[in-house]
């Protein structure tokens, strides 16, 4: 072991002439913009601008960038992957199956995680708080961090190319291949690491926009006035929030497994690989719906806007969305019917994915009838809509095949499944974010995309997508099964041509699109929108200025009347033409800060560190991350104030430029849907009628005690992960001791003792900071402090003992899971008393700050928390064990 | 447009998670509602210890049912005197959010139980642990 760990010069595929060119190409185009950005002195703006900034808008358009160059990287391996099995009938074509593997797998993981789930997030971000009448999301400086961590993941997966080596498991890491056994490389480590780096930024996102949309909405805007988007990353949100621990927890078993020894996964000592395949999914299906929601706001949003009525059955879409995000999480087993479950548990999954599929159908027929008697403009955010329509009709259909357990006997693992998740993940997804980004691009840049080009790609995608895709039905319903390097079945070769000459069709329709791009760019004095609402738009977003300035809205919009989205933006338009000068106020903005590209630096380091067993490097970025944050924490002013001139400078001019433009514009029909017979629900007496939760932006106390509260939700749901881990788990300890042999009664009832009393101290020191008390304070804090390091000195020691004693975490599964667990929840006290310590001095050199109040606030859910986890831990994990 | 910007944070009928509600705001109240909750869940806790070293009078299938119904008690002894969780109009939002969590945990816990016993069963007799 030196100090680059496992690290050295044979980690750099010099033999393998594919990836290094490949690599060497992108390094040289990546040199080649930040020379020119360097000298052409874009630097600084790049980074005070874009960087650093904090505006959701911004960060939107980074996630929306991110996901472009990812869904390009991905498409390259899809084409690696096409002409690989194109040529290797009979053959061993061109990639070697080490190389295959890799491709197949950095292909679905970049697809998903660096791909579509940015394209979503980014479209949230930009478009959510302008939705909703905000001035920004919740928390903008841990949206920056969110998308630097996104960033971070898919530098590692990146890096795997030229450094070592990507996953040959395929884009779920089945063990026991995952297992170090089987995989001794690098390759599953970059996986595991990327991933976490970038989960912990989704999470980030989860919490940040459920947040945003549930405490931070305009005044007015109550729950069923909220556009139908709003309603999908609501529901998206949630389920980020609530599926990601779970991946979280299964990866880091899958981790322990391979740097530690443990055996969750593994053949031997009890571990059960099944478990993980259970656990992997209970996050994967809801993951499905994670990225397809947001889609399906999309198309709510494009296809009411260009068929000139308000969407049909609003409030049935709002039941189905919400149907389905509860629902998504009873389905999970779908996904391994084959792995060998009893027939009644095949079926209940079986009737469950069937009945998923019913609130899917109520928002097709929805966005049908929402185009019916309408005036259908077809521009290019509605073609991608209708094109989604008919092809996510046919995968949906192909998925309730696949959901009659017999029939997913036979096309299990077969080209049919990929067919299948193409048809939903391109079809809903892929078409959703090309609608979303031609949709919300003039409103984003201020300009908008070429129509014509746009068109191209569009056909050129559907196009593409039929003759790649089509044929892979067939041959998976002939039997070809999926991650085939080579093959000698002469029936599936024409079929694999097809599908090959397919992705030449969709490789012309990226091209289109990224020349839509750069003629838009070129020629955008002529596409400029000066309207604000180019594609004369029923909700918020389009009541700005395109680009809204970066507070979004001089006033807080007020939302009442009839047809909110609608006739709120008419009587907006009105006002601003007719009233000279409104009230300004002075607007607070949150300001700039590099925590989160910084913060991300110091991920990727830990990341890399661990991967390659640099031990010291991760120790020292751990280290660094940890200083970020204290340092962020610790600064005096977290906004700038924008005075009541430059508010009114900004938006006089707006309100004039539209004022012009508006002229211009044919008048908007507003006679013609607001007496639309389709419209269901809003009826006047519910907008007369004030609903609770609508008298505008929450404080920021509420705002950030909720956020929190969302947070611990997510830790409690990673915590059920290792619970579960730990009941199907707990009877295999493989021959050697049980939970008899080594829990102790005396040291848990102590340590319980300690626990509980440092949760009273705590809320006394909630108490006292209410009143603010200081020495009090201190000294509850203090106590609580020695409470929690006593239980972690008593768990260290039970900890110590049994390793001592040969009962360490790598005897058995049993064991694994049960240091696993209590160890998580250790590690958690462990958090707790550095953030003790950090609130402490925050308190005694700068007071009761408000900010600081509510970081207390924080502390105190934490802790308590952490008391509820015990609860469950000591009387289910011990107790439970050990009764008789 | 303009005049209602100036709404009242107050007049908003919502509270953070884990704020006692105006009315319960005073130092004493506040204090004895810790107390109570300590004395509470320290009853609780040692009626599971008790419970777990089993005895005559105890029938023994009811330890585990006994533990599980004396956790989920303490828990919610925990939600309401600690983290101040009530079922109010104030508290909406926080109780849905824990309703929503609480499913998942148990949908989580169960299913995998559910699941993991069926495959089991399945297994060879030899594979069976």
């Amino acid at each position: 072991m030196t100090i680059f760990g496992k690290l050295s010069w044979s980690a750099i595929p010099f033999d393998q002439p594919i990836p290094l060119v490949a690599a060497g190409v992108v390094m040289a185009v990546l040199l080649g913009i930040m020379i020119w950005v360097i000298l052409r002195g874009h630097l600084p703006y790049l980074w005070k601008e874009w960087i650093t900034s904090v505006d959701h808008k911004r960060i939107g358009v980074m996630y929306c960038v991110l996901s472009l160059v990812m869904l390009f990287r991905g498409f390259i391996d899809a084409i690696m992957m096409r002409s690989q099995q194109a040529t290797a009938f009979d053959a061993p074509g061109y990639l070697p199956p080490a190389h295959f593997d890799q491709v197949f797998s950095a292909h679905g993981t970049i697809m998903i995680f660096f791909g579509a789930m940015p394209l979503m997030i980014g479209l949230m971000n930009f478009v959510v708080p302008l939705q909703l009448g905000a001035r920004d999301v919740a928390f903008p400086t841990l949206n920056s961090v969110a998308f630097w961590l996104t960033a971070s993941g898919a530098f590692l997966v990146n890096l795997s190319l030229v450094v070592g080596e990507f996953a040959r498991t395929g884009w779920l890491p089945y063990p026991p291949l995952s297992e170090l056994k089987y995989s001794p490389g690098v390759g599953v480590d970059y996986y595991l690491w990327a991933i976490q780096i970038s989960g912990a930024g989704t999470l980030l996102v989860g919490v940040n926009l459920v947040t945003t949309i549930l405490k931070t909405r305009a005044p007015g805007m109550s729950y069923l006035r909220m556009p139908m988007f709003c309603w999908t990353a609501l529901a998206t949100n949630l389920l980020i929030v609530a599926a990601f621990p779970i991946l979280t927890a299964t990866l880091a078993m899958l981790t322990l497994d391979r740097y530690l020894g443990f055996h969750f996964f593994t053949n031997d000592a009890g571990g059960n690989m099944m478990m993980f395949i259970n656990l992997i999914w209970a996050w994967g299906h809801p993951e499905v719906y994670i990225l397809v929601l947001p889609a399906f706001g999309v198309f709510s949003e494009v296809i009411s806007t260009f068929s000139g009525k308000p969407l049909f059955g609003y409030r049935s879409m709002v039941i189905a969305t919400m149907f389905i995000c509860v629902m998504s999480f009873m389905v999970w087993l779908h996904h391994f019917f084959t792995m060998g479950a009893g027939g009644d548990v095949n079926a209940v999954f079986g009737i469950a994915t069937s009945i998923i599929a019913v609130g899917t159908g109520v928002k097709i027929y929805n966005w049908m009838f929402t185009m019916y008697g309408g005036r259908v403009r077809f521009d290019t955010p509605m073609l991608w809509a209708v094109g989604f329509l008919v092809t996510f009709v046919i995968g949906g259909m192909s998925g309730v095949l696949l959901a009659v357990p017999p029939a997913d006997f036979t096309l299990h693992n077969s080209l049919f499944l990929v067919a299948h998740f193409h048809n939903v993940i391109i079809g809903g997804v892929i078409f959703g974010g090309f609608a979303g980004i031609t949709f919300w691009f003039p409103k984003a840049f201020g300009f908008r995309l070429h129509e014509g080009l746009g068109k191209a790609a569009f056909w050129l995608g559907l196009a593409g997508f039929y003759i790649t895709f089509v044929p892979l039905y067939v041959a998976g319903l002939d039997g070809m099964t999926r991650r085939l390097q080579h093959y000698d079945e002469p029936s599936w070769y024409p079929l694999v041509l097809i599908s090959g000459a397919g992705v030449i069709v969709l490789f012309a329709g990226a091209f289109a699109q990224a020349t839509q791009l750069v003629v838009s760019i070129r020629r955008r004095d002529r596409l400029r929108d000066e309207t604000g609402d180019p594609w004369n738009g029923r909700s918020l977003e389009w009541a700005t200025p395109s680009p809204p300035p970066h507070f979004n809205f001089a006033l807080l919009p007020d939302i009442r009347g009839e047809e909110p989205y609608w006739a709120v933006k008419e009587r907006v338009l009105g006002n601003w033409a007719a009233e000279p000068q409104p009230r300004y106020k002075p607007i607070e903005m949150p300001r700039n800060s590099a925590t989160g590209v910084v913060c991300a630096f110091f991920a990727t380091a830990i990341g890399f560190g661990l991967i390659w067993h640099i031990w010291w490097l991760s120790i020292v970025a751990f280290f660094g991350a940890y200083a970020t944050f204290v340092l962020f924490a610790w600064r005096d002013k977290a906004e700038i104030r924008i005075d009541i001139g430059e508010v009114a400078e900004i938006d006089r001019k707006s309100r004039e430029e539209l004022k012009v433009s508006r002229k211009r514009q044919d008048p908007a029909p507003t006679s013609r849907s607001t007496k639309d017979p389709y419209r269901l629900g809003r009826t006047a007496k519910e907008d007369g009628a004030s609903g609770r939760g609508d008298a505008g932006p929450a404080s920021k106390r509420i705002v950030v005690g909720y956020g929190f509260w969302i947070f611990l939700l997510s830790d409690i749901v990673m915590f059920a992960a290792f619970f579960a881990a730990f009941a199907v788990l707990s009877h295999r300890s493989a021959g050697g001791p049980t939970a008899d042999d080594i829990f102790e009664r005396p040291r848990l009832a102590l340590e319980t003792t300690l626990l509980l009393f440092s949760s009273f101290t705590c809320g006394l020191a909630g108490h006292a900071s209410d009143r603010n008390r200081q020495l009090p304070f201190q000294t509850a804090l203090l106590i609580t402090a020695v409470l929690g390091a006593g239980f972690l000195v008593l768990e260290v020691q039970e900890f110590a003992d049994l390793v001592a004693r040969g009962a360490g975490p790598e005897r058995s599964a049993f064991l694994s899971s049960f240091f696993a667990l209590v160890a998580c929840h250790g590690l958690h006290v462990g958090l707790g008393l550095l953030w003790i310590g950090t609130m402490m001095a925050q308190t005694w050199f700068k007071g009761f700050r408000d900010d600081i109040k509510r970081r207390i606030m924080c502390l105190n859910l934490f802790w308590h928390a952490l008391d509820v986890v015990w609860v469950a831990i000591f009387s289910i994990v011990y107790l439970m064990s050990i009764s008789p | 447009m303009t005049g209602r910007e100036d709404f009242d944070e107050g007049e908003r009928n919502d509270l953070a998670p884990g704020e006692r509600s105006k009315s319960a705001r005073d130092p004493v109240r506040g204090i004895s509602g810790l107390v109570i909750g300590l004395i509470l869940a320290a009853v609780l806790t040692a009626a599971s210890f008790l419970i777990s070293t089993g005895s005559a009078h105890i029938w023994a299938p009811a330890i585990p049912v006994a533990l599980v119904a004396l956790a989920v008690g303490q828990m919610g002894v925990h939600l309401v005197f600690f983290l101040h969780l009530t079922t109010g109009p104030d508290n909406t939002n926080n109780a849905l959010a824990l309703a929503f969590g609480v499913l998942v945990v148990i949908l989580l816990i169960g299913g995998s139980l559910w699941i993991m016993h069926h495959l089991n069963a399945s297994m060879m007799p030899a594979w069976q642990p």
